[in-house]
């Protein structure tokens, strides 16, 4: 396996050490790791998790719009992120068994010094209901 | 191909009586296969005893930059010492998002900092950055990857298609890697610049004590450098970017440690001034 981009990995070390649920995805959509906060929030741990991508998170997640509509992949501020290189906030409903809970969800871009984009980032978080 | 230090020390010059085997001046690496170019790895005070190489009349100069820290750089206001009118001098260095690399460079050359601009020096240069990977020089390919270090920091592969040297002189492997750090390479910064090189050049600038108080400083512990060079499956790593606070003796005292932690799967030396390496393929007669 070649080695990681600097940004990803310099991202995966950061977000190993944070409190807020992180997750992070190649250039490519692939995830590359989500963190201890995240686990809980997205409901699976990283160690138990497949190869993943963005196209994936949707569902293993239980994302829905917040009126309770089908969320697409290209809907999540990670696809966003990468496709378009900017930054971008959105907020789900997740079906999780019984209850409904808002997750909210910003992710930006990770471009290298040269330009070159090598991934994405978001930080997910529990959004109290109103 | 040859490879020659022409300085070793990291941060700030520092000659004094103590220093002069290992040497006083920072960062500056000569990389020749013919002499008919020469590659000059950063522009640090070492860049003024280039002028003792055989190679620095080369009709063309290639001068890769790993970062612009002053160490790396403070060489640059003098190159019309080191070079000549008619030689082809090329300039490269990273990119940066925030102002391109002629830009920033002039930062430093400029007033108040120097008297003269970089558009006035007597040489004319052609300045760039280096894209995405590397690039192909007249004798040599180089390959280029960001490196864990404050700002953007590039280390250097260079290869004549036989043998091959890496120059990583500020980096901080083991603050990207953490727990991963050596044991899984998709994970270590720099792993793929050194991996399987003939001659690994590493910032190994603190002692373990000196490190602990210095983690994100952006460099490197021996002991790292020692994990960081066995991880990559180097055949000889060279230390450098040594401390100014170290004088000779207690570069001595860093090696004899750094020895009796082996044996180790490569060979072992502390960079010094004026030394000079000939890369040889594997089992080729020398």
């Amino acid at each position: 396996m070649p080695q990681r981009p600097l940004t990803a990995i310099l991202a995966r070390r950061l977000a190993e050490l944070l409190a807020q649920g992180l997750l992070l995805v190649d250039a490519e959509g692939r995830v590359l790791f989500w963190n201890e906060p995240g686990e809980a929030l997205i409901g699976r741990t990283w160690a138990d998790a497949a190869p993943v991508s963005v196209g994936d998170l949707v569902d293993i997640m239980g994302l829905v719009g917040e009126a309770g509509g089908a969320v697409s992949a290209d809907e999540l501020p990670l696809s966003t992120a990468l496709a378009e290189g900017r930054t971008c906030h959105r907020s789900f409903a997740q079906r999780d068994g019984g209850m409904a809970r808002r997750i909210a969800m910003t992710a930006f871009p990770l471009d290298a010094p040269d330009g070159r984009r090598q991934g994405a980032i978001a930080v997910l978080w529990d959004e109290p209901g109103e | 191909m040859r490879v020659t230090l022409w300085g070793v020390r990291g941060s700030l010059p520092s000659p004094r009586a103590g220093t002069m085997r290992y040497g006083a001046n920072t960062s500056c690496v000569e990389v020749g296969v013919t002499g008919a170019s020469l590659v000059v790895l950063d522009a640090g005070s070492g860049l003024f005893r280039l002028r003792e190489s055989a190679w620095a009349t080369a009709s063309r100069v290639d001068l890769l930059l790993t970062h612009l820290h002053m160490d790396h750089v403070v060489g640059l206001g003098f190159i019309a010492d080191v070079f000549g009118p008619d030689q082809e001098l090329h300039l490269w260095g990273p990119a940066s998002p925030g102002a391109d690399l002629r830009s920033r460079l002039g930062r430093y050359l400029s007033p108040p900092l120097f008297p003269a601009r970089i558009d006035d020096l007597p040489r004319t240069i052609s300045i760039h950055e280096v894209p995405a990977g590397g690039m192909d020089l007249p004798e040599l390919e180089v390959r280029a990857d960001w490196v864990c270090h404050p700002g953007p920091t590039l280390g250097y592969r260079l290869s004549d298609g036989l043998t091959s040297v890496a120059y990583i002189p500020d980096h901080e492997p083991a603050l990207a890697g953490g727990t991963r750090f050596a044991s899984s390479p998709e994970w270590t910064s720099g792993h793929d610049l050194a991996e399987g090189v003939d001659l690994l050049l590493h910032d190994s600038q603190y002692t373990e004590a000196e490190y602990s108080a210095r983690m994100s400083w952006g460099h490197s512990s021996v002991r790292d450098a020692l994990i960081f060079a066995a991880a990559t499956g180097a055949r000889h790593l060279v230390t450098v970017h040594h401390d100014p606070s170290h004088d000779d003796h207690h570069l001595d005292e860093m090696l004899d440690l750094a020895r009796e932690a082996g044996p180790h799967p490569f060979e072992l030396t502390m960079g010094s001034e004026g030394a000079a390496f000939e890369l040889h393929p594997p089992h080729s007669d020398r």
